[in-house]
This record gives structure tokens, C-alpha cells and sequence, in this order.
């Protein structure tokens, strides 16, 4: 089942003089089981509507179905069942600091679980296994969730929900502040994950990571949709119309084709396919 | 040519903690020079940054800065000659709406508040958020809100300008237009010095120099050119290489002899296509 939004409109702060239309005619089909990006410039939406998925912020007119669960404008339309939903879909914050709020990276971790009905002894086994998917070894278990760097305070907030491990697992920005190969091994369990059935929608800045891990790419721009496509129909031409870049391995095929050498880059992903594919170019001219 | 900070066998372990953030750490900074200080997730960056600030204190090793050691009587006056861009914009933030927010740092350096309005203004719509004055700062986007914070810290117009990862949650659009401006602002005033904590490495390949951290300890110092061309020293200490470089070494693993000489993509480029 897909997470479907249907003529969703949502404003901040209605009737005051700040009002502010973030959402216009969503109208959107994300399908189960698929790797999703959310891409677009600064303020064009994205974080409002991803936290329309798990029923944070509610539309001001229209519908979003979650898997049957609905969030709606009109409030008796609304799932009375929020544990279940919260269980069912994860969310990830932007600022990990808003998610962290116990007393030690254990109790933090283990919080989520234990709030949906996990046994104590469960729900602590649950929290180690996911602090280890995110390289947080036991030195981290006792320490506190706010006298941490801002990479590891990530690390925690990304752990807290994995423990949860949700049906829809929802990143924002999950990479900001981490180290390029905490980058790379938080992509990493994310598509181990999304290949054992879960549904991951990825908000990012970082056009490489929609070419390499994403099968669908949703384009934001000014609280509009602009885009869905997949990212080899989206990438290698000019993208500035929704102030996007092309990832690294596409700007330099693009670079390439204009001089005449034309890649097939709908297998390319890596800079090693890329590699790879100009090696035979170059062999056999 | 004079250097702005000097740090000099700097360890800092911090209360309560039985291992060092940061082990035996000496290094300059000229002034006028923009440096790169890239590590992994916990190597030290942001509690450097701090002591730097004056916000967390130091006993073991020496800190100058603009020539004078930093101490208590000192720091107040020191302070004011440079900006912090904290790791999270919501800790930067005190006032309830952007103007004055960036009000707020004017007034703590005695800038005269008939001058302030038009310094305000100017420096908002550097960073694209004119519209946003009236806006609280917790109701804005994450990028809108790193936006406002490098705002508040360059309108006070410091010596020494510290980014701690300012930009990471910009579009690739807004990230260079905020390292345009600090290059153009840096071209306005020779002197301005820019330590910038980043693990954007495309970003970290534009400085003057980049400083390198594991685990505390300062690995390795350079020119970004000669830092960054060892790729497999970096992968071991969970950085990366640049584009450039990572698709050269990619290249060479699959038979293409790329010459020494190449070192920009232009370069690859022509090479490929003679
Ligand atoms: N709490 C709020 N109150 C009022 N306006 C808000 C609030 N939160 C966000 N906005 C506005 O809504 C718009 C969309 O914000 P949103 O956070 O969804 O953007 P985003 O695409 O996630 O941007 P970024 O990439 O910078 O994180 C922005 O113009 C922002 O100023
Ligand atoms: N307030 C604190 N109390 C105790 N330990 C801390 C505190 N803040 C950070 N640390 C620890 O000090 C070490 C260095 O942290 P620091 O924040 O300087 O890292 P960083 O290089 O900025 O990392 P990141 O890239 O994740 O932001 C880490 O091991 C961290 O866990
Ligand atoms: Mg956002
Ligand atoms: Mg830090």
C-alpha cells in the first residue's frame, strides 16, 4: 500500500499576520517498498511534509493516507490510533536534538520501543542492536544523549527510531554532520533495510546519495511538487529551474557528453560505475 | 605575516570524562588565511571551536589570539573580534524574531542603533532572508535557519570568523553562495580570517589549508591539494576524497593511466576526450 496524499494544502500560523501557505495541492503516490527521495531548495517544504506522514502536523484541507491510517483536516476523520501509526512509520528529525530528551543514550534508544508495549529487557536488547547498526559502541550506552558531538547525537536519534523498526521509515537530513563514512554506512543500512521490505523516504541536500541509493526521486519546489521521477530521468541536465545540482558522476558526464563521449548512465550510480564505464570507452574508443 | 591564533600543546578533557577531546594540539592560523579543519564524527572540531570562543576552558597548552594569550581579563575583548556559527543554529539564536536577533549582537559591540536598521538589512539580504525579518527564528526551515546564524555572526563584522559546519543543511546552491560571500568578504577586508569545521571535503579543496583531526589529535596539515591526494590515509581515519580525486584513483584501478599533472576536472576532461 502506498502513502498517498490527496490535494493536501497546509498553512502555518492561519489568521495572523505570519500565515504562510507551505503545502499547495500535494497530490502524491509513494509507493511501498521503494527508496524515495525528497529533494528541492531551502524552504521549499520538504520537512512540513514529511511530518505530515506520521501525523505531527495535520493538513488544513485534504487527506493523507498512511497505509489505511488517515491524517486529515478535518479531525474527526483522523486515526484515533497514533501509537499505532507512530509505530508503523519512523521519523527521523532534521535536528536530532528535538528527538533526544533521556537521561542516558540507552534510555533514549530504548525509549521508542518501550513506548509501544516492548518489555523492558526487550526493548534494552532492541536499543543495543541499533546502536550498534549506527557505530555506537558500549562506551556510548551510559553516557548523556546531550554531552555528545553533533555527529553522535545524530547517531542516537537515527538508533532510536530504528529500534522502533518502523514499516515506513522517514530520514531528514539523516547525513548532515555525520563523517563521510558514518555518511556512508547510514545510506548503507538504510538500503539493507529498504531491501528487507521497508519503505524509506530520504529528505536530502545531497544529490549524489539520490544516485546512488534512491529509485525515485520526488522534486519540491516552493510547497509544490515539481517532479517524480526516477533519478537517471532527473539527472544530466540542467537543474537549475529548481536551484538543484547534479550529483558529481552526472555533471561530469555531462561534461563528457558535450565533447562527445555519450555514457549510458542509467546503470551509473558510483564514481566506480562511472570509472568503469569510461574505462571501456577508452579501450575500445 | 602575522597569525591571528596560535595554539600551542592544547589538550582538553572534558568534566566527569576519563579520556581527552583533544590530545597535544599545536597550530597557526595567519591571518588573512582561511583553514579547513575536517575529522570524524567526535575527533574534536566543535570542543576546539569552543575553546577558541572563549566558551569552554583550557589548562593545558597555550591559545593566542590577535597576539594576546587568552585569559579571563582578555577574553571579553577578544570575544568581540570574532563569530561563532554554532553546529546547530537553534543554540546561536536570542532574539524572538530575526532582526533582532541580529540586533542583538550589534548592541553587545556599541554599534549606534541609528545605524543599526540599514546593517540589518544588509546583511539579511546577503544571505537571502530579507523577507524573514518579523519571522520568530524557531519557525523557519532548517536551511533558513543556518541562513539567519551566519547573518547575526557576519553583520558584527569580526576578525575571525568560525564556522562550525554552518552550511551543512544548505542546498548545494545556498552553500556556495555563502562561501562566495565570505570570499568576497574576505576580499573587502584582507585581514578576515575564516576557520572553517566541515566535512563537506569539496568545500574543505577552496581553503587556504586544511587541518586534519583523529581522535583529538592533529594526523595530518597541508594545502587541500597535497592533504587530499592521500585518499587512503583518509579512508582509514573515515573521511573521504574529493570527486576529483576518488574518479582519478577509480580511473587508475581500471587501466587508465591518468598523468600526475591532472589535477582538476578540466584537466580529466581534456585528457579523456585527446
Ligand atoms: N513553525 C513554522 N511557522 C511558520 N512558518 C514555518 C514554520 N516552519 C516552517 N515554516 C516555513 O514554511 C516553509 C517550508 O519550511 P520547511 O521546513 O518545510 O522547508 P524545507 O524544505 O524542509 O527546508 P530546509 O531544506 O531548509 O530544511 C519555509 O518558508 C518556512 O519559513
Ligand atoms: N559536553 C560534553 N561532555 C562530555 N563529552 C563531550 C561533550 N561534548 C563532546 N564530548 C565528547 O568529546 C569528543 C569530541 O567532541 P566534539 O563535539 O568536539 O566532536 P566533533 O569533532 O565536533 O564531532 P562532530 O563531527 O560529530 O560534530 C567526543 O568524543 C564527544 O563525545
Ligand atoms: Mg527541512
Ligand atoms: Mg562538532
Amino acid at each position: 500500500m502506498p502513502v498517498k496524499f490527496k490535494k493536501v494544502f497546509f498553512t502555518y500560523s492561519p489568521k495572523s499576520p505570519f500565515e504562510y501557505e507551505a503545502l499547495k495541492d500535494i497530490n502524491l503516490d509513494l509507493e511501498s517498498g521503494k527508496f524515495i527521495a525528497l529533494v528541492g531548495k531551502t524552504g521549499s517544504g520538504k520537512s512540513t511534509l514529511v511530518q505530515h506522514i506520521n501525523s505531527l502536523v495535520h493538513p488544513t484541507s485534504g487527506i493523507v493516507d498512511i497505509d489505511g491510517f488517515i491524517n486529515s483536516g478535518v479531525k474527526k476523520e483522523r486515526t484515533k490510533d497514533i501509537k499505532g501509526l507512530r509505530k508503523h512509520v519512523g521519523l527521523v528529525f532534521q535536528f536530532p536534538e528535538y528527538q533526544l530528551f533521556e537521561e542516558t543514550v540507552e534510555r533514549d534508544v530504548a525509549f521508542g520501543p518501550k513506548n509501544v508495549g516492548m518489555k523492558e529487557e526487550e526493548a534494552k536488547e532492541k536499543a543495543h542492536w541499533a546502536l550498534e547498526k549506527v557505530g555506537l559502541g558500549k562506551s556510548f550506552f551510559e553516557r548523556s544523549p546531550f554531552e555528545l558531538s553533533g555527529g553522535e547525537k545524530r547517531k542516537v536519534a537515527i538508533a532510536g527510531i530504528l529500534a522502533m523498526e518502523p514499516k515506513i521509515l522517514v530520514v531528514d537530513e539523516p547525513t548532515a554532520g555525520l563523517d563521510p563514512a558514518a555518511a556512508k554506512d547510514t545510506m548503507s543500512l538504510f538500503k539493507k533495510i529498504n531491501e528487507e521490505g521497508t519503505t524509506v523516504i530520504l529528505v536530502t541536500h545531497d544529490m549524489d546519495l539520490v544516485a546512488s541509493y534512491c529509485d525515485e526521486v520526488v522534486v519540491m519546489e516552493n510547497g509544490r511538487v515539481e517532479a517524480q521521477c526516477s533519478p537517471a530521468q532527473l539527472f544530466g541536465r540542467d537543474l537549475s529551474e529548481y536551484s538543484l545540482q547534479n550529483p558529481h558522476i552526472f555533471d561530469f558526464a555531462l561534461r563528457l557528453k558535450k565533447r562527445g563521449i555519450v555514457l549510458d548512465m542509467s546503470s551509473i550510480r558510483t564514481t566506480e560505475d562511472l570509472a568503469k564505464a569510461i574505462a571501456k570507452r577508452c579501450k575500445h574508443g | 605575516m602575522k597569525n591571528i591564533l596560535e595554539v600551542k600543546n592544547l589538550s582538553y578533557t572534558y568534566q566527569g570524562e576519563n579520556s581527552e577531546a583533544l590530545h597535544d594540539l599545536s597550530f597557526s592560523v595567519p591571518s588573512g588565511s582561511y583553514v579547513a579543519i575536517v575529522g570524524h564524527n567526535g575527533s574534536g572540531k566543535s570542543t576546539l571551536a569552543k575553546i577558541i570562543a572563549g566558551l569552554c576552558s583550557y589548562k593545558k597548552g597555550k591559545v593566542t589570539l590577535f597576539g594576546e594569550e587568552l585569559n579571563k581579563t582578555n577574553l571579553p575583548a577578544l570575544r568581540k573580534k570574532m563569530g561563532l556559527v554554532f553546529q546547530n543554529p537553534d543554540n546561536q539564536f536570542v532574539g524572538s524574531s530575526v532582526r533582532d536577533d541580529i540586533a542583538f549582537g550589534l548592541e553587545n559591540r556599541q554599534v549606534p542603533s541609528e545605524k543599526m536598521d540599514a546593517i540589518i538589512l544588509e546583511y539579511a539580504t546577503k544571505v537571502s532572508m530579507e523577507k524573514y525579518l518579523d519571522h520568530a527564528p524557531e519557525n523557519l526551515s532548517g536551511g533558513q535557519k543556518q541562513r539567519v546564524a551566519i547573518a547575526g555572526v557576519l553583520a558584527m563584522k569580526p576578525e575571525l570568523i568560525i564556522y562550525d559546519e554552518a552550511t551543512s543543511m544548505l542546498d548545494p546552491v545556498g552553500k556556495k553562495d555563502i562561501l562566495d560571500i565570505t570570499f568576497g568578504l574576505r576580499e573587502e577586508n584582507p585581514d578576515l580570517s575564516v576557520i572553517s569545521i566541515t566535512h563537506d571535503i569539496e568545500e574543505a579543496m577552496r581553503a587556504d589549508y586544511v587541518i586534519v583531526l583523529n581522535k583529538g589529535r592533529l594526523v595530518l596539515e597541508g594545502k587541500p591539494s597535497e592533504v587530499f591526494a592521500h585518499t587512503e590515509d583518509l579512508k582509514e581515519i573515515h573521511l573521504d576524497a574529493p570527486f576529483l580525486m576518488s574518479l582519478i584513483d577509480n580511473l587508475k584501478k581500471e587501466g587508465v593511466d591518468v598523468p600526475s599533472d591532472v589535477d582538476t576536472l578540466e584537466k580529466l576532461e581534456e585528457y579523456l576526450c585527446q
